[in-house]
Order: structure tokens, then C-alpha cells, then sequence
């Protein structure tokens, strides 16, 4: 015996015909769910080695930053480095958007140019070596980095989500709905044909007793 | 007809509702129109909002003359079309084919529409992630 289960349904041509129907959607429907599914697992895969280049730069980046701002400590001591500090504060503006990626809504931050001059850096050049320099410019560096990790690792996280509804969905519609309504097709139309072959019986039958009844 | 069923209908019917394009933007702007704007975006059909990368503006600017600036529409829709075989899209417009083929590196049989493939799109999408879409057609909508 067959493991499909078989739909409840009323054993009428009108089922049949709704059912048929009903097929003929799914199948539609899981084609687009898996051709969906395709490209958004491309999408995923494209982010994730950015991702992966992304966080290996960082770190790079951030072990050089870290060097870079203990020689400046060295040199300039606690005090003179906050002095410096101070005047080269600022506040960084952003931009929070949307992208839309086959109907998933990840974030797009858009900022201004991170990386400064010397001159916009605003620390007096003639009290400051190039150490301060140095360091200013990968925390720059890295700052600008960060952002744009944080961008892909949520839209890689927002595109993992989807893809695993949309797989569950997919695995469905494959393993679970399209089989019930074919096996409840095939076993409507064998019903279907029993009674027509009883009937066609019956009607012999009546045939057969009809001209017994004549001839006698 | 039993609740289960119903279900299940409705689930199916909202599923291709949903999948029909909602992404897709409710009218398409022009190069040169959301060059000028400070938060370049377009509203998608779903009534969200879909922003491009400054970056990708200024890669498409360099790859175009200025004088085809607002005729080129974004987003660039890549339309996946079951009648050139699973996997392939199709992109249309003379401005749209231009970018895509410089992009691509491939020369265009016609130049009004270009056929490509998945991993031309894959590549496409690296370069131009914002700026493009990824669209059904109808036909593989309908069926």
C-alpha cells in the first residue's frame, strides 16, 4: 500500500475537476518557490564570502589600528593623546534604507566619506607626529569597515531566515502536498472507473434478464 | 469543502499573490532623476522603500554618456523567462543592454534585449545589487 495519504474528499467529478485544479497550482507554485529559492541562496552565498573577506579585513585592519595607536601612545603618553582626541571628535551621519532583495527587506547604510585629510582631522599638526597620524587614519579605515560588516552580516542573517521558510515551504509543497493531491487524483479516477464497470455489469445483467423474460 | 482543504487553498493563493512581483517597483526612475536626489529610492509595489547605493550610481555613471542619463531606468529589471530555458533571464532596453554588456564583458546579438544566465546574474548582482531586480515574468507565472 501506498504511504501517500489520500485527501478527505467527496468522491464527485466536481472534486475531481477542483483537484486537478488545485494541481496544476501547486506545481506552479513550487516551481516559482524553488526557482525563488535558487536565487536567493545565490544571493546568500555572494554576501557571505563578502562577509567572510569583510571580517578577515577587519581584523587585519584592527591589528594594525591597535598597533598603530600604541606607538602614538608611546610616544605621546595618556595625557597627550586625549588632549588630541578632543579636538578631533566628530559626529558621523548616517543613512538607514532599505533594500529589497526578492521581497526581503535588508538594511543599506549609506555614510558620509569617513576617511579625513590632515587638515580635516582638526589636532594641531605642529604638536602631533606622524604616530597620531597614523592611527587616526586606521580607526578611519576601520570604522568605514565596520559599518559595511554590519551591513552584510544582517542581511545575510535577514537572507538565512527567508531561506530556510521558503525551503521548509518548497519541501512541502514536494514531499507532502503535490503527492496527496496526485495520489487522491489517481485514486478518484480508479473509483470512478469501478463504477463504471459496475454499471456497465449491472446494465448486462438487466440486459440478460430482460430477454429471459421475452423468450419465456 | 473540509477546513483542511480551505487551508490549503488559501495558503497556495496567497503564496503566488505574494511571490507576483511585490518587489518590483511601482514606476521606475530614470538615472538622472535619482542622481539629483538626496536619498535616491523608488517605492516598490508593496509600499516599501527601495534605496539604491550611491556607488552604484556613480559606477553606472562612468559606463554610460550623459546624454543617456535619463534613459536609463532603475532599477534594471532581470527577468527570469522559462522560454529561454531554466536559469536564463532577459533584460530589456537599449540603455539597460548597453550597461549589462560592458559590465558583462559580452557582446549582444540584439540591442534591445540581452539573454543571461546565472552566473552572469550572479556576477551582475555583485556589481550592481541595488540598482538591479530580479523579476518572474508573467509567463512563468501563469504558466
Amino acid at each position: 500500500m501506498s504511504s501517500v495519504k489520500v485527501l478527505k474528499v467527496r468522491p464527485t467529478k466536481i472534486e475531481l475537476i477542483r483537484l486537478k485544479r488545485r494541481l496544476v497550482l501547486a506545481r506552479r507554485i513550487h516551481r516559482i518557490l524553488r526557482e525563488r529559492l535558487t536565487i536567493l541562496v545565490a544571493e546568500f552565498l555572494d554576501i557571505a564570502r563578502k562577509t567572510v573577506k569583510l571580517r578577515e579585513e577587519l581584523h587585519r585592519k584592527a591589528e594594525e589600528a591597535y598597533f598603530a595607536l600604541t606607538l602614538a601612545y608611546g610616544y605621546h603618553g595618556r595625557k597627550g593623546l586625549e588632549k588630541e582626541a578632543l579636538a578631533v571628535e566628530r559626529k558621523v551621519s548616517a543613512v538607514f534604507g532599505i533594500n529589497n532583495i526578492m521581497g526581503v527587506k535588508v538594511p543599506l547604510i549609506e555614510t558620509e566619506k569617513l576617511e579625513r585629510t590632515l587638515a580635516e582631522r582638526g589636532y594641531s599638526l605642529a604638536n602631533t607626529t606622524l604616530y597620531i597620524d597614523e592611527a587616526a587614519k586606521r580607526f578611519e579605515e576601520l570604522l568605514r569597515l565596520s559599518i559595511e560588516l554590519g551591513e552584510a552580516e544582517k542581511t545575510l542573517e535577514k537572507l538565512g531566515m527567508e531561506i530556510k521558510k521558503m525551503r521548509r515551504r518548497v519541501n512541502v509543497l514536494e514531499h507532502i502536498l503535490i503527492p496527496r493531491i496526485e495520489a487522491t487524483i489517481k485514486y478518484l479516477s480508479m473509483k470512478f472507473e469501478e463504477r463504471e464497470r459496475e454499471e456497465r455489469a449491472r446494465l448486462k445483467r438487466v440486459k440478460v434478464i430482460l430477454s429471459r423474460r421475452r423468450g419465456e | 469543502m473540509m477546513d483542511y482543504e480551505k487551508a490549503l487553498e488559501e495558503l497556495l493563493k496567497e503564496e503566488l499573490l505574494r511571490l507576483a512581483n511585490k518587489h518590483l517597483p511601482y514606476k521606475k526612475k530614470s538615472l538622472k532623476e535619482v542622481l539629483n536626489e538626496k536619498y535616491p529610492h523608488v517605492t516598490t509595489r508593496d509600499g516599501s522603500i527601495h534605496m539604491f547605493k550611491r556607488d552604484e550610481l556613480e559606477l553606472l555613471k562612468t559606463l554610460i554618456s550623459e546624454d543617456k542619463w535619463d534613459k536609463l531606468k532603475l532599477p534594471i529589471i532581470i527577468e527570469l523567462n522559462p522560454d529561454y530555458g531554466e536559469g536564463a533571464a532577459i533584460i530589456r532596453g537599449k540603455v539597460e543592454v548597453e550597461v549589462i554588456s560592458k559590465i558583462l564583458g559580452v557582446k549582444p546579438k540584439r540591442e534591445d534585449e540581452i539573454v543571461i544566465y546565472r552566473p552572469q546574474i550572479s556576477i551582475l548582482r555583485r556589481h550592481l545589487r541595488t540598482t538591479t531586480q530580479i523579476a518572474f515574468s508573467l509567463r512563468s507565472i501563469i504558466g
